[in-house]
């Protein structure tokens, strides 16, 4: 018998972490350093989760509860992906709009939990999360619409299938990729964007968020964030995945392509720069761009 | 569809981003490499365009390219060579409309292309809708700039763009045409190049806002 | 009940918020009593609104009542049906939990003069149900008349702010062209049928341009009235100036009217053209997505919301473009998704716009400001309202499982069914949806923005530090509102009536059974969704609890110092928005910045973000029309004599002509 789509969903929650862990693996690769193991994040999950927490005296009770909020949000995303052969465990027509509006949800918690501390840094940062994301989440549905347009279906598990599907949109589909790559690094604060392992606070935008957050909240925090990383990974590469069937097994393909494109997100930040905050907007402009040209292609 | 046509279309929607690529340039040195950067694209694609390559064809092609991608932008870069003030038009923050403006002339090229009367032979090719996107990016590029280079490249984007929709005649038109064409292009750019340079000498800036001192 | 019933019911309902404005000049001006009562009649009048509305849309109940009466534009002619039943719920409801609020917010003993205010807001209520309730040219404009003045005197006229009194006029100005849009609309209709009845039948008769004629004027009118760009200019100061329990009566209830008489007359007007669903797509994603924008660039927390509504103002809009759209081109899913969402849309923001007036409200009580960059730090000193606050910015900015969200993405599905479907479509639906998609976007970082600078961090002002928690009496209708926000956030039930809706709109029409499987999910996911966020809310803070939960200054990076004023105010939280869209936003700085002299003097710098339609489009249209007619002025000014010689003029071209 074959494993229910939640346990898909369940196999995908314990290995969010592994994710970064990739990542950092293929930078310290590039940096000739030895770098942290694969598993780094497990271990500062597990330290962190035991630790008691510090919270700011002016905080209130949206900084207690926002990062269990946010993570909730993260985790209904995560329910709504399709991961196996079959539609994920609660697919329904216009279930890609629901999975950005719950993107949306998370990233309305941590701001909101940035911005209780009352410390310039968090408020810094969050202005800067809602104004990349301002350009980034029109990306992301726009490239969903042209990726519904190509398949004809209006469902995640059947619009990412799309290259499989449709002959002939080759082209379209190559755009909606490349724009969903470059939401994936915006809404993941990778490089070109924000670096995720900067020391400046005076730059930073995700960590600058989480600057107050300690023991369990900054555990909840992560966790989250790597579990967002993860499924933004696992759609573009279930988007790419040639044919219905892999010799190898849906599954173990969907895990090579989440590798791929921890690899392919490591490279990029071996090779290129942290970008001034006042041209990011425009690499964000270019993945709308991207994704507007994609479901015109498509419309054709 | 074969590799040659298929690689005409990549060359030409490249043009097409390069076109959005140079507006969205806001130093000098970068719009010449982007413009640069299509002219050789497009001069490339008549030697891949004709059925059966003839000398004459593949003559305009290296001379397109030799124009277009070397000589003009090199003379250009010449002419900026020695500018007293910085050749960076006003940086702005924001979103660059130029780009979007570009953007939605090039999706309303795409969109309306296909409407026009072509021959069957063209129908359904990028080579249409490229032309009247890089005209119209041309157009803009020549309205949204106010120094006197960005003047210039936007003159030559719209001459890319008249190349793109001469390409569809290739077949037909006398290459002695063509390269008449080549020539104006080059003495146009050569003049621009001289004034250019003569107008930096004199004002010590390139905006183009400065010459109403002329006026009178 | 039968339909007769439920209109008798209907009406007496009306009868009884009426009755209300002259309930409250029962006792002197300082006792409450009369406030007291004329709150019970409007709520008794609300509750049994409420009740034959619901009736009424649950059965698809539907009939006309003549008053007899020969005007000489028409018989007075009544009627409803489930369009009218579903516009009419929020125009009971909204009047009812504003009358609620106003008891405590505009308490008589504190405002004496708001007797006026109170009469005006009981015949705005009951001139609204009128509109809705018209079957003819002359019930619907002596309605739409009374609708108008009486709006004017709840926006502007207890006020001696010349702000305010310069908002009311604006607002007068558009008032008025929507009344001559309207005007000309029935007349055109009359002259091509010989009636003005508001039935199909009346209006089959009318040919293809003059359809199109009648629906540009009543895009026009009825645009001004719910606000879309860019007849949106009256709205953000007539909203922003109001009492705030007015506001909400403005905002939720009257912006839907203009939203009503588009669904009205595109349902009646005959073989309706793909352009006019193009363009009410076009303003609604304009009116969108400029909605959201500009309300970043504001600092005063009621004009942000007043922006906001104008956003989802122009997202129903969009849905009725959609169904529009849909019934031009033969797309029956088309149409059932966009009226069902255009309605929904309307409820939902009938519930979440009202909330965060009223929120707004208790916070100016609390603080006596509304400027969002001297607020702050309320959440612990008004727990309550924050909360309630915070479901209401979460309804607005679309967030699930709150009601904002279903009907937006109701219409994000109508437009995935139209670009999966059909292999042609015109460009306007993509556009609308990336519009939607930015829209969205910019709505987050505006409910943010509004919930971090009254709320979140430290108090800014001393104002807002000894600020205390709202009474109950103004909990209570921000309580309801919010779990109406939260309730209709599963819309699995409404099916049935939404669907009675857009079968009345456009006859013919099978809604139940998409409309079903559509919202079906929407009851379980949202009920899962709570429980999700509940279990790991509550299992985190316990296990916080057990970890142990120690106290200290916010860190940020070791600097402790700049207090409470260093904090991320509202304009610094959109600052870098408003520069990225400078060039549509038009932001200014006023005053000078501190250091340019040697020695720095106290120095005061604000950001002046004005209505650019308002600024740069009408007033220097008002400006130049005033210029070239001030020449007829000679006209009226003139003596007897040229009266008298214009007069035989006139009497002669008629006779010789």
């Amino acid at each position: 018998m074959a494993p229910l789509p939640i346990a898909d969903t369940a196999a995908l929650l314990v290995a969010a972490p592994l994710t970064p862990g990739l990542i950092n693996r293929v930078k310290a690769f590039f940096a000739g350093r030895r770098g942290p193991g694969a598993f780094q994040l497990y271990h500062d999950l597990a330290k962190l989760w035991r630790k008691d927490a510090v919270v700011g005296s002016t905080t209130t009770w949206v900084f207690q509860l926002g990062p269990a909020l946010g993570l909730a949000a993260t985790l209904a995303a995560a329910l709504l992906l399709p991961l196996g052969p079959r539609p994920g465990p609660a697919g329904f027509a216009g279930d890609f709009v629901a999975f950005a509006a719950l993107i949306a949800v998370g990233r309305f918690f941590t701001t909101l939990t940035a911005l209780d501390t009352g410390s310039a840094f968090g408020g810094m940062g969050a202005a800067r999360e809602l104004t990349l994301s301002s350009l980034a989440e029109p990306a992301l549905l726009l490239s969903l619409l042209a990726l519904a347009r190509i398949s004809g279906s209006p469902r995640l598990g059947g619009l990412l299938e799309a290259g499989t599907r449709a002959a002939g949109g080759g082209a379209a589909l190559a755009l909606a990729a490349g724009a969903l790559f470059v939401v994936l690094l915006a809404e993941n604060c990778r490089l070109p964007v924000d670096d995720p392992q900067t020391h400046l606070e005076l730059t930073m935008v995700h960590e600058a968020m989480l600057l107050d957050h300690g023991g369990p909240l900054l555990a909840l925090a992560l966790y989250a964030s790597a579990l967002r990383l993860t499924l933004f990974a696992a759609l573009l590469a279930r988007m790419l995945l040639p044919g219905p069937c892999p010799p190898a097994g849906p599954r173990v393909a969907l895990a090579a392509g989440v590798a791929g494109v921890a690899l392919a997100v490591g490279v990029l930040e071996s090779a290129l720069a942290r970008w001034s905050l006042r041209r990011v907007p425009v690499l964000l402009l270019w993945a709308c761009l991207l994704a507007g040209f994609s479901l015109l292609l498509a419309l054709a | 569809m074969n590799a040659a046509s298929g690689a005409v279309e990549l060359l030409v929607a490249a043009a097409m981003a390069l076109n959005l690529a140079a507006l969205g340039r806001l130093r000098a040195r970068d719009g010449i490499r982007s413009v640069a950067q299509q002219g050789a694209l497009l001069g490339c694609v008549p030697a891949l365009l004709a059925a059966h390559p003839r000398a004459s064809l593949l003559l305009l092609a290296s001379g397109t390219v030799l124009v277009k991608g070397y000589l003009v932008p090199r003379m250009l870069r010449g002419a900026l060579r020695g500018a007293a003030s910085p050749d960076e038009e006003r940086p702005r923050s924001g979103v660059p409309y130029g780009v979007l403006l570009g953007a939605a002339a090039t999706a309303a090229a795409l969109r309306f292309a296909p409407r026009l009367p072509v021959l069957a032979a063209q129908r359904g090719s990028l080579i249409l809708p490229a032309s009247f996107a890089t005209i119209a990016s041309g157009f803009l590029l020549m309205g949204t700039r106010s120094k006197a280079i960005g003047q210039v490249l936007g003159y030559l984007v719209l001459e890319n763009g008249v190349f793109l929709f001469g390409l569809l005649l290739a077949e037909s038109t006398p290459l002695i045409v063509e390269m008449g064409v080549l020539l104006d292009l080059f003495a146009a750019a050569f003049v621009a190049g001289i004034v250019i340079h003569r107008i930096q000498a004199t004002f010590a800036s390139l905006d183009t806002r400065r010459l109403n001192l002329l006026k009178d | 009940m039968t339909s007769a019933g439920d209109l008798a019911g209907a009406l007496l309902a009306l009868g009884l918020q009426a009755l209300a404005g002259a309930a409250v000049w029962l006792d002197r001006r300082r006792a409450g009593g009369a406030q007291r009562l004329a709150c019970a009649l409007t709520l008794s009048g609300a509750v049994l609104g409420l009740f034959c509305s619901i009736d009424g849309l649950i059965r698809g109940l539907s009939g006309t009542l003549t008053l007899s009466g020969r005007l000489p534009i028409g018989a007075l002619r009544l009627g409803a049906d489930p369009l009218s039943w579903a516009f009419l719920l929020p125009i009971f409801a909204v009047p009812g939990l504003s009358a609620v609020f106003g008891l405590g917010y505009h308490a008589r003993a504190d405002h004496p003069r708001g007797r006026i205010l109170d009469s005006w807001m009981a015949a705005l209520a009951a001139s609204m149900g009128l509109v809705v309730l018209s079957r003819g040219a002359a019930p619907f404009l002596l309605a739409w008349e009374a609708m108008e003045v009486s709006g004017y005197f709840v926006a502007a006229g207890e006020h001696g702010d010349p702000g305010i009194r310069r908002a009311g006029w604006v607002y007068l100005v558009a008032a008025h062209l929507s009344s001559l849009c309207l005007a000309a609309l029935f007349a055109l209709l009359l002259a091509h049928t010989g009636t003005t009845a508001l039935s199909r039948t009346a209006f089959s008769a009318l040919p293809a341009t003059a359809a199109a004629a009648a629906f540009l004027l009543a895009l026009a009118g009825f645009g001004l009235k719910a606000g879309l760009f860019p007849l949106h200019f009256w709205l953000p100061g007539a909203h922003a100036g109001a009492p705030s329990h007015a506001s909400a009566v403005l905002s939720g209830a009257m912006l839907n009217v203009g939203l009503y008489g588009i669904l009205r007359l595109t349902a009646l007007l005959p073989a309706p053209q793909p352009w006019w669903g193009q363009c009410l797509l076009a303003l609604g994603a304009a009116s969108a997505a400029g909605g959201a924008l500009f309300g970043l660039a504001q600092s005063d927390l009621k004009r942000s919301l007043a922006y906001s509504s104008m956003e989802h103002m122009g997202v129903a809009a969009m849905a009725a473009g959609l169904a529009l759209l849909g019934a031009a081109t033969g797309h029956p899913g088309w149409v059932a998704l966009g009226v069902a969402a255009a309605v929904l849309h309307c409820w939902n923001h009938s519930l979440f716009k009202p909330l965060m007036f009223f929120g707004a409200g208790a916070v100016q009580r609390a603080t006596g400001t509304r400027s969002l960059d001297r607020l702050g730090g309320l959440a612990g000193r008004m727990p309550a309202t924050a909360l309630a606050m915070a479901v209401g910015a979460g309804a607005a900015a679309a967030l699930p499982p709150l009601n904002g969200f279903v009907g937006e993405w109701l219409l994000y599905l109508g437009g995935t069914r139209a670009l999966t479907g059909s292999p042609t479509m015109p460009l306007a639906v993509p556009l609308a949806l990336a519009a939607l998609a930015f829209t969205g976007a910019l709505a987050l970082a505006g409910a943010v923005r509004i919930q971090a600078a009254v709320f979140l961090g430290r108090a800014r002002t001393q104002d807002a530090g000894r600020a205390t928690e709202a009474p109950a009496g103004l909990l209570l209708p921000m309580a309801l509102a919010a779990g109406g926000c939260v309730a209709l956030g599963s819309a699995a039930p409404l099916a049935g009536p939404l669907a009675r809706v857009a079968e009345t709109w456009r006859p013919g029409l099978v809604a139940e059974p998409l409309l079903g499987t559509a919202l079906a999910w929407t009851s379980p996911a949202a009920a899962a969704l709570v429980l999700l966020g509940t279990a790991l809310a509550l299992g985190s803070s316990a296990w916080l609890r057990r970890r142990g939960l120690r106290r200290g200054d916010t860190w940020a990076c070791g600097y402790a110092g700049g207090g409470a004023r260093a904090q991320t105010t509202a304009t610094a939280l959109s600052r870098s928005l408003v520069e990225l869209f400078g060039g549509v936003l038009r932001v200014r700085m006023e005053g000078e910045p501190p250091g340019r002299r040697l020695w720095p003097g106290p120095s005061r710098i604000e950001s002046v973000a004005p209505d650019i339609v308002l600024e740069h489009g009408m007033a220097p249209l008002w400006r130049r029309l005033n210029r070239i007619l001030g020449h007829l002025r000679s006209f009226q000014r003139s003596r007897v004599q040229a009266y008298l010689a214009a007069a035989a003029l006139t009497l002669a071209v008629l006779l010789l002509a």
